[in-house]
């Protein structure tokens, strides 16, 4: 059992468990990220997995992880920069002890294997679910991950610009705009 | 000097002027504006730096990804500015104060959101723009919480509409008695899913309308500003004159006259008051930036500094007939404090309409006016007064579908980059009671960087406002569902007062001098030369957003000061 699925669990029993986590381990808020720029190749993997290159620019020409590790040390919530980088860690020693590589260096599908075992695991909660777990644990691995990875895309140049729509100056509004399927959603509201 | 603009560094010689205004947001503005029309010579003092119109908004032009932190908060912002932040992004912050320089004492939680600027508020305000009617003028007198009105809206009507002409709102002649039509532009326009709400709940309920926001954003090319280029970054400063601040529109032409002088950085503490005349002198500043002090003297005085910061100054200008604040002499200068509560409303999805966007990004939504206890067959048992929604139908974005869409690859990348499903958010804006255990104080003891004593609020949302927010959900729910939307959230924010930003009361109108700071002009009943027409001398509260109201007494209050003067009156 991962740490994720060790805190899952913890959440799946309740406050007992909560209660013995802290008086087990204690509660770490304080999180080291010094070497985060170490870690910019393994970032633009997985930001890469989650939103590849298609007709449109993905994630590493988006230079999504630039944004995560200049912004990671700013995010306002610690527990989930610590569940990031805690996540990297794990992630990169499941690919070591599967593969006998280093995450960066395997093939596409072996990273998918990885990244399913270790990010994108179990059940995603949301709503108030997400809201109580996210508030004591912070978010998880894939849903930290997630949301710094749209972020830094789709505020990009080139995702805002390419990924979707972007209209800096509109100039009018219409107010029933028909659409086909093809459309793409407006980069900014 | 003339048509000056200078900092409190640069302080003029000329230290007498026909009239002072202290503050310079949206009451400020107009106070300044009216005055030097009129032939006085104006000063006014801004607290805050200088924010020059369109050279000083440095944020306008940029594109999300030329922001640092691609406008999202830092752990900085929420520890270092844990009030002001819940109201900024990264791309307006240096529109608000920062809150470990400006400490106040939340004697219970309340939001006290600030912009010390020249300018004020008025550069990030919501521009939303409605009437008050004499639902709201008799409200008080009606139910009898607060003391009466001293004005009806026939006193205030003839000022809304010279206000209006000035201002440039944009808004449809909806015909709604207790919502007065007013002078417009061209009104926005709902969106697919708005119409397909209004469609429904108009059929429904004979007496709730879904009309479009009347906002003060120009909807055509108006007295040589805008037209609004729906960009939605107003907050930023709009380089097109696209909407109304002090900035771009009431201090231009103040300045314009020859006869406004500005000065910022002047933070002014004090009201000197003269016993033997019974008058207001002048008032006391201090450089902020270098600590000193300097007086300023004037016939007339328009306090405009905000509910708050108004009424703080009065109750720091303490002499041996005010002992207790400059002004005072009811025992009535710092309560009955009010607010909107804006915690409640309901959210839902719809999932039909997927042909239909929209092009633009429009700066306002639609209102549901107030429906409740309006007659009879409206009342409720609950509460008195009423609430009106503020909301907006929109195609879930990246943003929100982030939010819940879970995945990756191909599949996720799609996902997230079409238009997601319509989504409706309505909120109210609900009315608050007049209550005189809402009040602010000056701290005995603490002081801020510039030794003033700082400011001390005691608010609480009464039962009257907890019972109005359980309707609130209740009947949002209610519309839409009937309207066809699924996974409808029903919400309580529980956000503290203040969270609306539409401080009101403290200094407040009435017809009696042993229960009201001010009279029927706005005039403070025992000092005659000191008008106040910031959102201190409101009676009541309302539902509707009262910066409409703000503007339409200051005009009307700077006419009959330059009356009175002349009259020889002050």
């Amino acid at each position: 059992m991962n740490r994720k699925s060790f805190i899952g669990s913890l959440f799946a029993i309740g406050g007992l468990g909560i209660a013995s986590y802290y008086g087990i381990k204690g509660y770490k808020t304080n999180v080291d990220i010094t070497h985060i720029k170490l870690k910019k190749e393994v970032i633009n993997q997985l930001a890469e997995i989650l939103i590849p290159e298609t007709e449109t620019p993905g994630a590493i020409s988006a230079n999504v992880a630039d944004f995560i590790i200049n912004y990671l040390p700013h995010y306002p919530d610690k527990k989930s920069i610590r569940n990031l980088l805690e996540g990297i860690e794990e992630l990169e020693q499941g690919a070591i002890e599967l593969y006998k590589k280093e995450f960066v260096k395997l093939p596409e599908e072996n990273k998918l294997v990885v990244f399913n075992e270790h990010c994108y695991n179990g059940l995603q909660l949301t709503g108030t679910a997400a809201k109580i777990k996210n508030k004591i644990f912070g978010k998880s691995f894939y849903s930290i991950l997630k949301e710094l990875v749209c972020i830094g895309y789709f505020t990009s140049m080139a995702g805002a610009t390419k990924g979707l729509d972007y209209e800096m100056i509109p100039g009018k509004f219409i107010a029933n705009y028909k659409i086909d399927p093809s459309k793409k959603g407006w980069a900014t509201k | 000097m003339e048509n000056t603009l200078c900092n409190a560094g640069l302080v003029p010689e000329i230290f007498n002027y026909d009239a002072i205004v202290v503050g310079s947001g949206i009451s400020g503005g107009w106070a300044a504006k009216e005055l030097a029309e009129k032939g006085l010579k104006t000063l006014l003092l801004e607290r805050g730096r200088n924010v020059e119109h369109i050279k000083d908004y440095n944020t306008a032009l940029k594109n999300p990804w030329e922001f640092e932190n691609r406008l999202q908060l830092t752990d900085e912002d929420k520890t270092k500015n844990p009030i002001q932040s819940q109201a900024y992004d990264e791309s307006n912050k240096h529109f608000f104060v920062n809150d470990t320089e400006h400490p106040y004492i939340q004697a219970s939680p309340f939001n006290w959101i600030r912009g010390y600027q020249l300018g004020g508020r008025s550069l990030t305000w919501g521009r939303q723009t409605y009437r008050w009617s004499d639902l709201d003028f008799t409200a008080n007198s009606m139910d009898g919480n607060g003391v009466d009105w001293p004005i009806r809206y026939k006193d205030l009507a003839p000022w809304y509409s010279y206000v209006e002409k000035f201002v440039g709102i944009s808004g449809n002649l909806d015909g709604i008695n207790h919502l007065p039509d007013g002078e417009f532009l061209p009104p926005m326009e709902l969106n697919y899913i708005e119409k397909h709400l209004k469609s429904v709940v108009e059929s429904n309920y004979t007496n709730r309308k879904v009309i479009i926001g009347r906002v003060a954003n120009l909807t055509r090319g108006y007295k040589d500003r805008g037209p609004c280029q729906y960009r939605n970054l107003c907050s930023r400063g709009c380089p097109f004159s696209g909407y109304f601040s002090s900035n771009s529109t009431t201090l231009p032409s103040a300045l314009s006259t020859g006869n406004l002088t500005i000065i910022t950085d002047a933070i002014v503490y004090e009201v000197i008051f003269d016993s033997s005349s019974r008058k207001a002198k002048g008032v006391r500043v201090i450089d902020a930036n270098t600590g000193k002090t300097y007086e300023y003297y004037a016939k007339i005085i328009f306090l405009n500094a905000s509910t708050i910061a108004t009424t703080s100054i009065l109750l720091q200008s303490k002499s041996l007939e005010f002992p207790n604040g400059l002004g005072n002499s009811s025992g009535e200068l710092g309560k009955n404090l009010m607010d909107h509560h804006k915690s409640a409303g309901a959210y839902g999805v719809h999932e039909d309409y997927k042909e239909e966007y929209y092009f633009g990004r429009r700066p306002t939504g639609f209102y549901i006016p107030r429906f409740r206890n309006l007659k009879n067959e409206t009342k409720s048992h609950d509460f008195v007064r009423g609430y009106g929604f503020q909301g907006h139908g929109e195609r879930s974005e990246w943003f929100d579908l982030m939010k819940n869409e879970d995945g990756y690859g191909v599949d996720f990348k799609k996902r997230m980059t079409k238009p997601g499903p319509w989504t409706m958010w309505m909120g109210a804006w609900g009315e608050c009671l007049p209550n005189p255990q809402n009040r602010i104080e000056l701290d005995p003891d603490k002081k801020d960087k510039w030794g003033l004593p700082q400011i001390k609020i005691h608010f609480n949302w009464g039962e009257n406002e907890n019972n109005m927010k359980k309707d609130i959900m209740q009947t949002a729910e209610e519309m839409l569902s009937s309207s066809g939307f699924k996974n409808i959230n029903t919400f309580d924010y529980n956000a503290p007062g203040g969270s609306a930003v539409h401080e009101m009361g403290t200094a407040r109108m009435g017809k009696d001098p042993k229960s009201s700071v001010l009279n029927e002009h706005n005039q403070m009943h025992d000092v005659k030369n000191i008008f106040i027409t910031d959102g201190s001398c409101m009676t009541s509260g309302a539902s509707q957003n009262p910066s409409l109201t703000y503007m339409a007494l200051t005009a009307r209050a700077v006419n009959f000061a330059v009356d009175e003067l002349k009259k020889l009156n002050l």
